[in-house]
């Protein structure tokens, strides 16, 4: 029986319907296909009139871009497997021309806007070294094949207002050129440079993993700021809070950390781990807080809660203040190291990311060394360890579905981890649609731009409500502050919950036989 | 169908790679001239510039200074089997370091020595280190710098294919063009007219270039009676990959031999030794492919039919450096991690080296028809220099874009006759529309593309190129029937005209190789198998007429 491949795919001709409609083919397997392959088959012995992008078919155009089980692909280079359907659609935010192929001419000509007079050298030849220039040759790479405008949630609430990523990497070329003569900065703010949550799905989307996040978005932030022009009125205020006492929201209750720290410092016996809090499970979401260290206790670790911990930063250097975050990582760099525990954890994934991704690299280019700890979230610390145990007796009756927050899923890999963990307590995993896509919170967005914030959270409602679910599980605080409110807003009635809640419900329950 | 839109400009440039860009932009900062660019896709996103890897050569010296424009120049005729336009390869490597240094001064940037100047590297059959890279995606680099230049000009760009020339009397006066998006067939009438198509190795079943490498300006510019010289020699670039199918033919760059990549047979031995002792890996192109091609014939072949490509002498971070297009193509298209085990590669269909033959002037033997780029035949005689076509794009583009821009200034717009128009509808538009009788084109171009790689090759005999042009024929004379007859994205209707360009420049090549009974640079001739210094001459074809003239020398 010769192996074949599904597609399921969407035909649409403005000129001549008014509404598209979706078409399955069925194409016989070939190792080592490609959906470009799979297309060309369909048109030369199927359907002729299938229309579709293409080039060098070698991934370095950009012509070919389309959705691909949702998500926004170069047909060239995404492989197929046999007996597996697929779904291909054009890319959102573009005119239509027919079927998967759309009209670049207006992204295309786009770019045009963003450019500058470069400063001609007199002898011409230009003089650099390769460490002057690794960041522009990156930039360099793209080929613009817009995937990430595709994939950017931001830009699929108001392009108008968010040009996209790799507009915002072209503003980072032309500015951090140093032959530039013209600062470009100003228009890239108009253009929404404060707009983007960094959830990296255009990182994920783009072909020549561009790092936009951090090298085009966060870059372009560190220089307005520097020039007096950011952050924006809201972020200024956790800006202030860290600067004066170390911490990005107000102090209302007993925190966790501290000298009067609920806890105390040292919590429960076994093999010690520090508990890196963040400011969100410090001093807002405390139940979280001791539901993480309860999971932790009861899987046998002691938890050193460091009184003296800071905000990690990341609320700054999202939103530009480099040199603050700076000075948080070396304060906290300085209580971490202190304990000579090898292991940190975090309940937080923008905590995650920093201490993972910021913290090393400074430990690099400012101390010189690499940090003596390594960070973990709490989800991929345990997972090993809870799935070695015996399966529960008393599992929890419930239906949930599942959130995944950016920082976690594209910022550290951890996608699959707390979804078993969530079915090993016995919850029935409803997976919602799009269960990746940002929630809108992070990058400084809610409390910069709060409206536009709840506009992206906005297009989650509806996939949320589908799944019928008593409970949205999601560990990341950031992400359940947005959706507490999202569901509250919508009439969505659904606990938001982290994963470690879920799981000191199921080890509560267990012991309590 | 018909022919009433209009277009008028004074500068028509067609095509939008290294050389029809560079052109357009130098055309255009002659403020008196209105210049237009036609092109089948957006700029940079069709056509082999925005694919080419390995560099650039200039005699800029930054390495090794005792390099030289002589040393260039002679590194390039004798790579060339003599048979170059001399001429042509001295402006070629006159002006190709003014040229970079231009690029770089519009944003490009280029890989640096410890200096901070623009290094450069060994790359095949050249005396000194004169290629000047940026990673492994030079061709790239510079498109991305063109077309940010294009976007910001005043050239007017056009989408679509130019169908075939307009000509008033013995000079040209315009182009019919079709839009496969609305299926529209319009004129361009223009004082000039720039081709820079490109090549046309799609003719070929294993083949580096994008699809749209279809080898329309040779057609056209045939069809209207320009002469086309060197067309018997193809270069097969020795190095492209062999699995999945989905790949084939994928170009691995040449930088990878020129960074310390070795080539072995399933024995592991270095066989290059056996065929070129002193260069090795960095031989001649036509050299290492007819190499490769004997290995692989003699059984001593990878699994996929290739031969080993290893960079075990290579750092993982030195690859992840030098390479990472290379890195990325293999781990993306084939799962293969090069830092970890070898490739897989084989010969395959890469380069024109013949073309529209032009003067010093890159003027073509029509009046106000221009020429430029891999279009242009001449200046790589019977084997080009891996990194002289990103040279050559630059050098003739800006060339071009200049005398068609001071011809346009002195010229009125010839006049449009009816008859040509008549014709373009019974031979071209017609035939598209539904019918009875016919096999698809893509049917065809298969046919085509096989008989092409099995008969026309790397190694070739009068037996084989013979039925091979008995099979074009047959193929010519086959109706096309366009079964796809929707007009908002008409694909199959220009991939109609795109087969009528193919059939006639596989024909030519055949015609050509079949004259030269002798073997020199990458046209092997296993029944002549030796270089005849009688046979130190180019082959000129034009109007149904194959002769020969001596090469020009300086």
């Amino acid at each position: 029986m010769k192996k074949t491949v599904r597609l399921k795919i969407w035909r649409f001709d403005p000129e001549n319907e008014t509404h598209g409609h979706w078409q399955k083919f069925e194409v016989p397997y070939k190792k080592g296909m490609r959906v470009l392959d799979a297309l060309w088959h369909i048109y030369e012995n199927i359907d002729p009139t299938l229309a579709f992008r293409f080039g060098c078919r070698a991934g370095q155009c950009g012509s070919c871009a389309m959705m691909i089980n949702g998500k926004p692909e170069l047909s060239c280079k995404t492989e197929l497997l046999p007996d597996n359907e697929y779904t291909l659609e054009p890319l959102p935010t573009f005119a239509i021309t027919k079927d998967l192929a759309v009209d670049f001419a207006e992204p295309f000509e786009k770019m045009k806007e963003i450019r500058s007079d470069f400063a001609k050298s007199p002898e011409e030849a230009q003089t650099f070294t390769m460490d002057e220039i690794k960041d522009l040759l990156e930039y360099h790479k793209c080929i613009e094949c817009y995937n990430c405008i595709a994939a950017c949630p931001s830009v699929a609430e108001s392009w108008n207002e968010f040009i996209g990523p790799t507009y915002m990497r072209k503003y980072a070329q032309v500015q951090f050129d140093p032959r530039n003569t013209k600062n470009v900065f100003e228009k890239a703010l108009s253009d929404g440079l404060f707009r983007c949550t960094t959830c990296k799905a255009c990182v994920e989307a783009c072909p020549k993993d561009i790092d936009l996040a951090h090298k085009a978005i966060e870059k372009l932030r560190s220089l307005v700021v520097k020039q007096g022009l950011g952050p924006l009125e809201g972020q200024k205020e956790f800006i202030e809070r860290i600067r004066s006492y170390g911490k990005a929201v107000t102090i209302e209750k007993q925190p966790l950390t501290g000298k009067d720290g609920q806890f105390g410092e040292y919590v429960g016996e076994g093999e010690p781990v520090i508990f890196f809090t963040g400011c969100m499970m410090d001093l807002r979401l405390q139940k979280i807080g001791k539901d993480l260290i309860d999971v932790l206790n009861k899987l046998g670790y002691q938890v050193i809660i460091p009184k003296d911990q800071v905000c990690c930063g990341s609320p700054a250097i999202r939103s530009g203040d480099f040199d603050l975050g700076i000075r948080q990582f070396k304060k906290n760099v300085e209580i971490l190291e202190r304990y000579g525990v090898k292991h940190v954890i975090v309940g937080c994934p923008g905590c995650g990311i920093t201490l993972k991704d910021d913290y090393s690299r400074w430990a690099k280019e400012i101390l010189k060394r690499p940090l003596k700890f390594k960070t973990y979230d709490l989800n991929e610390f345990i997972y090993e360890k809870v799935m070695k145990l015996p399966p529960p007796e008393n599992l929890l009756e419930l239906k949930v579905t599942y959130h995944d927050p950016c920082h976690l899923n594209r910022g550290q890999g951890v996608k699959q981890e707390p979804r078993d963990l969530i079915e090993f307590t016995g919850a029935e995993l409803i997976e919602m649609k799009e269960a990746d896509r940002c929630c809108g919170a992070g990058g400084g967005v809610r409390a910069g731009i709060r409206d536009f914030s709840r506009l992206i959270a906005s297009r989650k409602a509806q996939y949320i409500r589908e799944t019928k679910a008593e409970a949205l599980v999601t560990p990341c605080p950031f992400c359940i502050f947005q959706l507490k409110e999202l569901v509250k807003n919508e009439g969505i009635d659904m606990e938001v919950v982290h994963t470690a809640t879920l799981l000191n419900r199921l080890l509560y329950k267990s012991s309590k036989k | 169908m018909t022919l009433d839109d209009i277009i008028y400009t004074d500068v028509l440039v067609v095509g939008a790679g290294g050389a029809g860009i560079r052109a357009a932009l130098e055309a255009s900062k002659h403020s008196a001239i209105d210049v237009a660019l036609i092109a089948k896709t957006l700029p940079g996103k069709s056509g082999c510039t925005v694919m080419a890897e390995g560099g650039y050569n200039a005699a800029l010296r930054n390495v090794e200074s005792a390099d030289s424009i002589e040393s260039h120049f002679q590194d390039t005729i004798s790579g060339g089997a003599y048979v170059n336009n001399e001429r042509l390869v001295r402006i070629l490597v006159e002006n190709a370091p003014a040229r970079i240094l231009e690029l770089e001064n519009d944003g490009a940037l280029f890989y640096r020595t410890s200096e901070g100047k623009i290094d450069q590297r060994a790359f095949g059959r050249q005396s000194y280190k004169r290629t000047c890279y940026s990673g492994d995606r030079t061709g790239g680099e510079i498109m991305t710098t063109l077309v940010d230049l294009l976007r910001a000009s005043n050239v007017r760009f056009i989408r679509g294919a130019v169908v075939d020339l307009l000509l008033d009397g013995n000079k040209v006066t315009g182009v019919a063009a079709f839009n496969p998006e609305g299926a529209k067939f319009f004129l361009i009438r223009s004082k000039a007219v720039i081709l820079a198509t490109g090549g046309g190795c799609r003719i070929y079943k294993v083949t580096t270039n994008s699809f749209q490498g279809t080898g329309d300006g040779y057609a056209i510019g045939y069809r209207a009676g320009a002469e086309l010289i060197d067309m018997e020699f193809i270069q097969f670039h020795p190095t492209g990959m062999v699995f999945p199918d989905s790949a084939k033919g994928i170009l691995v760059t040449e930088a990878v031999r020129a960074e310390g990549g070795v080539l072995l047979n399933n024995l592991g031995e270095r066989f290059m030794e056996k065929y070129a002792p002193e260069r090795m890996e960095l031989a001649g192109r036509d050299v290492v492919a007819r190499a490769i091609y004997r290995e692989i014939r003699a059984g001593r072949h990878t699994p996929h039919n290739g031969v080993y490509l290893s960079l075990k002498n290579l750092s993982p971070d030195f690859v992840e450096e030098r390479l990472p297009q290379t890195l990325e193509q293999f781990r993306d298209l084939s799962g293969v991690d090069i830092t970890k085990e070898p490739m897989e590669v084989s010969p395959t269909a890469h380069h024109i080296m013949g073309g529209l033959h032009i003067s010093e002037k890159t003027e073509t033997t029509i009046k106000g028809l221009f020429a430029a780029g891999e279009v242009t035949g001449g200046i790589h005689g019977a084997n080009r220099l891996g990194g002289n076509a990103l040279a050559d794009l630059q050098v003739f583009g800006y060339i071009v874009g200049h005398n068609a821009a001071q011809y346009a200034l002195k010229s009125s717009l010839g006049k449009i006759h009816d008859d040509q128009i008549t014709q373009i509808h019974r031979v071209v538009i017609s035939p598209l529309k539904p019918k009875q009788d016919g096999i698809r084109p893509s049917q065809i171009r298969h046919k085509l593309e096989e008989l092409m790689w099995t008969k026309v090759g790397i190694l070739r005999t009068k037996e084989k190129l013979t039925r091979a042009l008995q099979d074009i024929q047959r193929l010519k004379s086959t109706p096309m029937k366009v079964a796809n007859q929707n007009t908002t994205f008409a694909y199959e209707q220009l991939e109609a005209l795109q087969v009528r360009n193919m059939l006639t420049v596989a024909e030519i090549i055949i015609k050509a190789a079949l004259f030269r009974e002798e073997s020199r640079g990458a046209h092997f001739r296993e029944d002549f198998p030796e270089t005849s210094p009688s046979w130190r001459k180019n082959i000129i074809i034009s109007n149904e007429n194959i002769h020969t003239v001596p090469v020009v020398v300086l």
